[in-house]
């Protein structure tokens, strides 16, 4: 008997050490290893959708698909800044009242985890804008706000209707790529983020990170800045389209190969997720403000958000201003 | 099980105690309406100097609401549909109008303070409820009761009301209100399952929170209310509904910390067949607990003042807004509240009350303005009515041509004018309660915002600048050079003509700006390769 116990012993200390060896070997393959030491702390994201009326389903879906995808990864929703410029869930013509569906065949995607933070009338150019920079009104609530830090890896996701250069906002105003650019560096000068991601879902997004010249950016889209981006599912039964084909395969992409924070999945693996045969649009990339390779840096760092702490070796003395 | 002993004894010897009650109503209204009423009610007493930061079961985001804002009384609701006040008599209390709606009572120093106060405290409830209401018509101090609940007078307090017809209340709403109560994931709370409750005929939920301190000693309420009418709530059984039925899931535990967990079933006659969940044991048992609601219709109808709201004119420029109230079949005093916002303008001098019976009664009236460009209007009248007297408050306005900025992102479905409250009293003072009409869709004439005039426009400022160049160029390269040519003159109209000529190629082949912009990007990218 206690030869057994012994043999087990050895056979799961064997194991710990072959992974943890196996785990600082997949480290070295990435430039932010997840478990020694990481140079970014915490995750935030801002998803956007800026599609009013009720046939813009899909785009209230294409958020929320991604909102689960990066909760499941562990961001949690006070990091997650959520515009949904169209209730849709309670909308009149919405055969199945408080229920949104990515799929025919899908979960509901509205249960009672879900925390909008702005919506309706409230999603508009100067909130988004808002947002980004950090220039609120005071009375402006904390999960209204993104208190990002210089330590911070920001995804922001924008979808909606878009042309060469724009996004349209509530189908009256528009955010220009220019717009977003200021906002970007903005948030670069305020040492608001260290990492950024940049994804835009609309026709011919690719215009809107043309401006982006901040550092440490990567940006993404769903289209080149010549070509429309197309929808994926139609629900009969709801009557409309009710996801967009980038957004699908970059959720499903997070589903099938991003099964949990310590995957091994990288940025490029990303980017290739969607080729030209399945998006029917050739997909965006801008790397040149980006310092890293994408191929060294894992997708979490953008979608998942694990609590990475850092040890300080030396004394670090509070004063009295600090504790007032 | 220690933790909650050791909890009531530290409870116990600071004096501090809170309780939770959790009631759920279930009336049928007809054979295939049931109407249902959760009430969650929490109640604090502590001592402020001592205890105000000890909590048991109270949310402790709801005293430092109370706290910060010094909040004597609130009351936030929210609702969608319309209340059938013909068939299902008294609405839930306190009622709401459509969309959102907020009745602030609290201390300030003066009113440009508490103005601001407001301000801060609807942003506090669009974090703490998950609403979007920043834009709501906020009036001062209404004169006369608005809400039931809201009835009594006090000089001192400064009262702030506003209405927001047009928010929509969904999910999101209600996962918040839940996470008020003590009891999130136990007890009567597991049945607000939100794709039944949303998928029916009127629902409401408001929020009411109030704060007595006698020196030291505070008193904190909180009360969480959800109230939902149900059009064939199942399809299973025509004799009686199961809970299991109703809700699309089963009562599985028992909240063990409340107070009280009560079941109400209203049947026939209006009798109440009351069971309490807290004393059953076998709740969790192999055979799941249930409560049966016959299927009838309610023979005894209470009879209720009824209003609503009915909107005339045939033009684009002026309207008329009719607010109908009928009395039952006892006299009653009636306050009749109307916000009117900015978007349209009163014809003051013209507003009137139009009664059946006896004419119209002596009518004590308030008009209230706010300051401010967007401000609203409070129309506020106490009258008392005959027994099923009829009287229509008939408001005259003009509709305004906004501001660009002003009009909403979709300006062509019209602006709200938010229901009218009416609070009724009955002359013994027995019963009183509050009813809401019908909110208004107004259509203001919207500037044309669509693609004709912007081409009319662009159009003819581009011709103007375009014809009168060419125009003068091409009569002037006609005209006889007497002196010697001028070639830098020359280079310098065709330079002109080239690029006019360029425009108009990208016009006609429908040439993007940022194509062109990134078209001259790329030469200039080669020229600089090239060196």
């Amino acid at each position: 008997m206690r030869h057994v116990l012994l043999i087990f012993c050895l056979i799961i200390g064997a194991q710990a050490v072959l992974n943890t060896g196996l785990q600082l070997k997949i480290d070295e393959l990435f430039d932010t290893p997840g478990t020694v030491m990481s140079s970014h702390t915490n995750n935030w994201a801002v998803l956007v959708c800026t599609s009013k009326f009720w046939f813009n389903y899909r785009h209230v879906s294409n958020v929320l698909a991604l909102y689960h995808s990066i909760k499941r990864l562990g961001v949690p929703d006070s990091n997650i800044i959520m515009m949904l410029a169209e209730d849709v869930p309670c909308n009149s013509r919405n055969p199945r009242p408080g229920t949104v569906y990515a799929a025919r065949a899908g979960a509901n995607l509205y249960g009672s985890d879900v925390e909008v933070d702005y919506r309706g009338e409230e999603v508009t150019v100067e909130n988004f804008i808002r947002i980004l920079t950090g220039r609120h009104h005071p009375a402006t609530p904390r999960s209204k706000r993104l208190l990002t830090d210089h330590q911070s890896n920001v995804l922001i996701y924008l979808t909606g209707h878009g042309g060469d250069s724009f996004m349209k906002f509530q189908d009256s105003e528009e955010l220009t790529n220019v717009d977003l650019a200021y906002a970007i560096q903005t948030m670069f000068e305020d040492n608001r983020y260290h990492e950024m991601l940049v994804i835009a879902d609309s026709c011919r997004s690719a215009s809107m990170y043309e401006w982006i010249d901040s550092p440490n950016v990567l940006s993404l889209s769903s289209s080149l800045t010549h070509e429309e981006s197309y929808s994926y599912d139609v629900d009969t039964d709801i009557g409309v389209y009710v996801i967009d084909r980038y957004t699908h395969y970059t959720v499903n992409f997070l589903s099938k190969e991003v099964k949990a924070l310590n995957s091994s999945a990288n940025m490029q693996d990303y980017i290739d997720s969607c080729p030209a045969r399945k998006c029917l649009s050739n997909t965006g990339v801008r790397k040149d403000h980006y310092p890293k390779d994408v191929k060294r840096v894992r997708v979490t760092d953008f979608f998942g958000s694990s609590r990475i702490f850092q040890h300080l070796s030396e004394e670090i003395v509070l004063d009295d201003e600090f504790w007032a | 099980m220690r933790e909650l002993i050791v909890l009531v004894l530290v409870a116990l010897a600071h004096g501090l105690t809170e309780h939770f009650d959790e009631k759920i109503t279930l009336a049928p209204l007809s054979t295939n309406e049931l109407r249902v009423d959760f009430r969650f009610n929490s109640d604090r007493n502590f001592n402020i100097e001592t205890e105000s930061r000890d909590f048991l079961t109270f949310p402790r985001i709801i005293q430092e609401l109370l706290t910060r804002y010094s909040i004597r009384k609130l009351t936030v609701t929210m609702a969608h549909g319309r209340w059938n006040l013909d068939e299902w008599g008294v609405p839930p209390q306190p009622s709401a109008p459509a969309g959102a709606q907020v009745l602030a009572e609290f201390d300030a120093e003066n009113g440009e303070k508490a103005d601001e106060r407001m301000k801060f405290l609807v942003e506090a409830l669009n974090g703490v409820l998950c609403t979007s209401i920043s834009h709501i018509n906020v009036i001062t101090s209404p004169e006369l009761v608005v809400l039931a609940n809201h009835g009594e007078k006090s000089k001192k307090l400064f009262k702030r009301y506003g209405v927001l017809s047009g928010e929509t209340t969904c999910t999101e709403n209600l996962t918040r209100l839940r996470k008020l109560l003590a009891c999130k994931e136990n007890g009567l709370s597991t049945l607000l399952h939100p794709s039944k409750l949303y998928n029916s005929l009127y629902h409401s939920s408001h929020l009411v929170i109030e704060q007595k301190c006698l020196k030291s000693q505070c008193e904190a309420r909180m009360e969480v209310g959800v109230s939902v009418v149900m059009r064939n709530p199942s399809q299973k059984s025509q004799r009686h509904w199961s809970l299991a039925d109703v809700f699309d899931r089963k009562l599985g535990s028992q909240c063990k910390i409340a107070r009280s967990s009560q079941i109400d079933v209203i049947g026939r006659q209006g009798e109440i067949t009351s069971t309490d969940i807290k004393n059953l044991t076998a709740i969790s048992g192999e055979e799941p607990f249930e409560v049966y609601i016959p299927v009838t219709e309610i023979s005894k109808k209470e009879s209720v003042v009824k209003a609503w709201s009915s909107q005339g004119g045939f033009e684009q420029k002026h309207g008329v807004l009719t607010v109908h109230v009928t009395n039952d079949n006892s006299d009653s005093e009636i306050h009749v509240s109307q916000i009117i916002p900015y978007y349209v303008h009163l014809r003051y001098s013209r507003i009137k009350w139009e009664c059946d019976m006896d004419g119209v009664p002596t009518i004590v009236k308030y008009l209230r303005n706010s300051e401010g460009g967007e401000a609203p209007t409070l129309l506020q009248y106490r009258l008392n009515l005959a027994a099923g007297q009829t009287c229509e408050l008939v408001i005259p306005f003009d509709k305004q041509l906004l501001r660009l900025e002003q009009y909403p992102p979709d300006a062509n479905h019209g602006m709200h004018i938010p229901s009218a409250s009416v609070f009724v009293r009955k002359s013994d003072s027995s019963h009183a309660y509050s009813i809401h009409s019908s909110a208004i869709l107004v259509l203001l004439p919207v500037p044309d915002f669509s693609m004709p005039f912007n081409v009319i426009c662009f159009v003819a400022t581009a011709f103007a600048l375009v014809f009168g160049p060419i125009q003068l160029y091409s009569t002037m390269w006609l005209a006889p050079v007497v002196k010697k040519s001028q070639w830098g003159r020359k280079i310098h109209r065709i330079i002109l003509l080239a690029i006019i000529a360029f425009c108009l190629y990208a016009h006609m082949m429908d040439i993007n700006l940022n194509e062109i912009r990134r078209g001259i990007e790329n030469q200039l990218e080669k020229l600089n390769e090239l060196k």
